[in-house]
């Protein structure tokens, strides 16, 4: 995928682009608003990584003007600011995401490939979801695992839905939390560690291969093996 | 004290303004005294007079001219204090006794009075002229000079009167001045005392409970309030202090350690993951202190809106009922439907979220937490009552502090900033929070307003 980063701060902007190249993706970099606005309007790229605070024009300048144009490129919003309604400015902006500072860089990329993904439009129509034999019948709300069906509770079934849309992808705790329980701030507890657990134990037992990964230092991942 | 001090004092300027009132409200009552009485006294006068002169012409009746020359004679050697003016002429204007004066030459008023100037004392003479059948006339004049003595005695009394009362007035002014500039004085001194750095320093109260002790009381309040604010505050830079310190030499430690097995991969790779934990740890400290600044600041209140406390409370019950459950630990819930609130729904739902997640933490296994929320008249009532070891009654505002933790060990995890946040959460939406026994263990009572803000509702 090619991706533009629009940063100002060389540090980060030397860190983003060295992580997104080792993740696969082809970077270009402006170092202000201005040119970031030329390339973005000009170029083709799959996704925009950009920061809030940029001399020249600023980051949400940027993708409003970028979403006024009829370009969707899905887009991160980078800030300092950490506040809901920071967040919710940028979100109205036309932020696809929006992560603040200092964040890992493997709560980026998550991000990132979840933007990507959902612009692709992948599964957003499906009515049933499949990772290896794991499969989720959106419309009849219910789940089953090879033959054996299994019962969820409603913040379970939303859980895996989650997971099983991403899959292959790592999901951070946070994201869960933002797109699970649709709340906006770092629970700062293993509380999502023990959701995933307790799914755990229903969808992976003793006779089956483990589908729900837990990637250190990120979050998780549901994928049907370990390659 | 200095002088200039002095002339600016508004009390000094207030005191010479009713002197100066003071003295001419006298000068007036004075001026129509004085008026009363002058025309009283002439009006005597004039009687006298006049009864003086009937008394001469009943004399002429019975003993004829002769009376009234021997009375006139009699009069004349008696009055000593020239007071009185006889003048008795014949037909063709030749003295026949009396005061020598020649027959004066003015015109008498309608009263039949005639007023001459006084050869003696000051003041005026009022005379009266009688005509006898023989053609003689005779003249009877009494000075007023009572009139000129009451007027220079009221002006003598009036001079005294007024420097007394001026004098009494600007002594009175100034001493009552130089007390009140004592008491503010000794206010200001106090204050330059603590502008200067010393904040023990009180207003001295008197026993007089005036209203300068009672500013005095006030100030020393503020100021105790003030130093109570600012103990917070010291041991809130003492504990970010502390709690930085631990993770940043234990981090240095780490890197400089790793320096030395830099050749071998594994081992650095393990001290990188554990330094950006710890890194991870301060920054989420900072974050939070952020977080409750952002929310004291008022700023989340622009994007208040209604918010469903029923769902959000029943949304932290399934968030942290796995994590109670796997802790052996029941968590239950019981909320009045329906409950609406005007506020943030992230910050009400983190607040919620602190409370039970403390209450999970600190309750042994096999302990119960219940959330309750009631709408009562008045307010929304949300609890969060634990059956732990509870918190000690002196600890139980410290605990909202920032950075307070009730463990002195500051050993056990958690940042001691949680209920830091549920306070100004609850602040933020004109509520307070209070923690009280639960007999056994802790419950948190937070109460909300039912309408937050009825402008914007």
């Amino acid at each position: 995928m090619r991706i533009l980063v629009i940063e100002d701060d060389a540090d980060t902007a030397r860190y983003l682009i060295k992580g997104l190249r080792e993740a696969g993706h082809a970077v270009d970099h402006a170092a202000n608003g201005k040119d970031g606005l030329f390339m973005a309007a000009s170029e083709p790229y799959d996704g925009l990584i950009v920061d809030r605070m940029l001399p020249h024009v600023d980051g949400l300048t940027i993708v409003s003007t970028l979403r006024a144009s009829g370009n969707a490129m899905p887009t991160i919003i980078l800030s300092a600011l950490g506040e809901v309604d920071d967040r919710v400015r940028g979100l109205r902006a036309g932020g696809d995401d929006y992560l603040v500072k200092p964040f890992s860089f493997a709560e980026l990329l998550a991000r990132l490939e979840a933007v990507l993904r959902r612009s692709r439009g992948s599964g957003a129509t499906d009515t049933v979801l499949r990772v290896a034999d794991l499969e989720m019948d959106l419309l009849g709300r219910s789940v089953r695992r090879g033959h054996r069906t299994i019962d969820l509770k409603p913040q379970e079934f939303r859980l895996l839905e989650y997971l099983m849309r991403n899959a292959g992808q790592v999901v951070t705790r946070t994201m869960l939390f933002e797109h699970v329980w649709d709340y906006h701030f770092d629970p700062q507890t293993n509380v999502i560690d023990v959701h995933i657990s307790r799914l755990r134990g229903k969808i992976d037992d003793a006779q089956s291969v483990a589908l729900i990964h837990t990637v250190r230092g990120a979050g998780y991942c549901l994928r049907a093996s370990k390659s | 004290m200095r002088g200039r001090d002095l002339l600016r004092s508004r009390a000094l300027r207030l005191a010479l303004l009713y002197a100066a009132l003071f003295g001419v409200s006298i000068m007036a009552l004075l001026g129509a005294i004085y008026l009363l009485a002058a025309n009283q006294v002439r009006s005597h006068v004039d009687e006298f007079v006049a009864s003086e002169l009937e008394m001469l012409q009943a004399d002429y009746v019975v003993d004829g001219f002769d009376g009234v020359l021997g009375l006139v004679q009699s009069r004349d050697a008696s009055d000593r204090s020239n007071h009185w003016l006889y003048l008795y002429v014949a037909a063709d204007g030749s003295r026949l006794a009396g005061d020598d004066d020649p027959w004066p030459d003015a015109t008498p008023d309608t009263d039949g009075f005639l007023t001459l100037p006084a050869r003696q004392h000051r003041g005026v003479v009022r005379a009266r002229v009688a005509h006898f059948p023989d053609g003689s006339r005779i003249l009877v004049g009494l000075n007023d000079y009572e009139v000129g003595e009451m007027r220079s005695a009221l002006a003598r009394s009036m001079g005294l009167g007024l420097g007394a009362m001026l004098l009494l007035a600007i002594g009175g002014g100034i001493l009552v001045t130089l007390a009140m500039l004592r008491q503010i004085e000794a206010i200001n001194r106090v204050t330059r005392d603590i502008m200067a750095g010393d904040l023990r320093q009180r207003v001295p109260i008197t026993a007089s409970n005036d209203e300068f002790d009672m500013l005095g009381r006030n100030i020393n309040a503020m100021l105790d309030r003030i130093s109570t604010l600012m103990d917070a505050i010291r041991g809130v830079t003492d504990n970010i202090a502390h709690d930085l310190r631990l993770p940043l030499s234990r981090l240095r430690g780490r890197l400089e350690a790793s320096l030395a097995d830099r050749n071998q991969p594994a081992q650095l790779e393990s001290a990188i993951e554990q330094s950006i934990d710890d890194v991870d740890s301060i920054l989420t400290t900072f974050g939070a202190l952020l977080r409750i600044a952002n929310v004291e600041s008022g700023r989340p209140r622009e994007s208040f809106n209604q918010v469903d406390l029923t769902a959000i409370v029943h949304d932290a019950e399934q968030l942290f009922e796995p994590m109670a459950s796997a802790e052996h630990k029941t968590l239950r819930l019981d909320a009045d439907v329906g409950v609406q609130i005007r506020g943030s729904r992230d910050l009400l739902f983190q607040a919620l979220a602190n409370l039970v997640d403390n209450a999970i933490k600190y309750t042994r296994a096999g302990g119960n937490i219940l959330i309750t929320l009631r709408r009562r008249d008045a307010h929304i009532e949300l609890c969060v009552a634990d059956d732990g070891p509870g918190i000690p009654e002196d600890q139980r505002d410290k605990v909202f502090q920032r950075l307070y933790r009730a463990d002195p060990s500051r050993s056990s995890a958690g940042n001691g900033l949680g209920l830091s946040l549920v306070r100004a959460v609850v602040l933020l939406h004109d509520g307070y929070c209070q923690i009280v026994d639960n007999a056994p263990g802790a419950r948190v009572i937070l109460s909300l307003p039912v309408a937050i803000d009825s402008r914007l509702a």
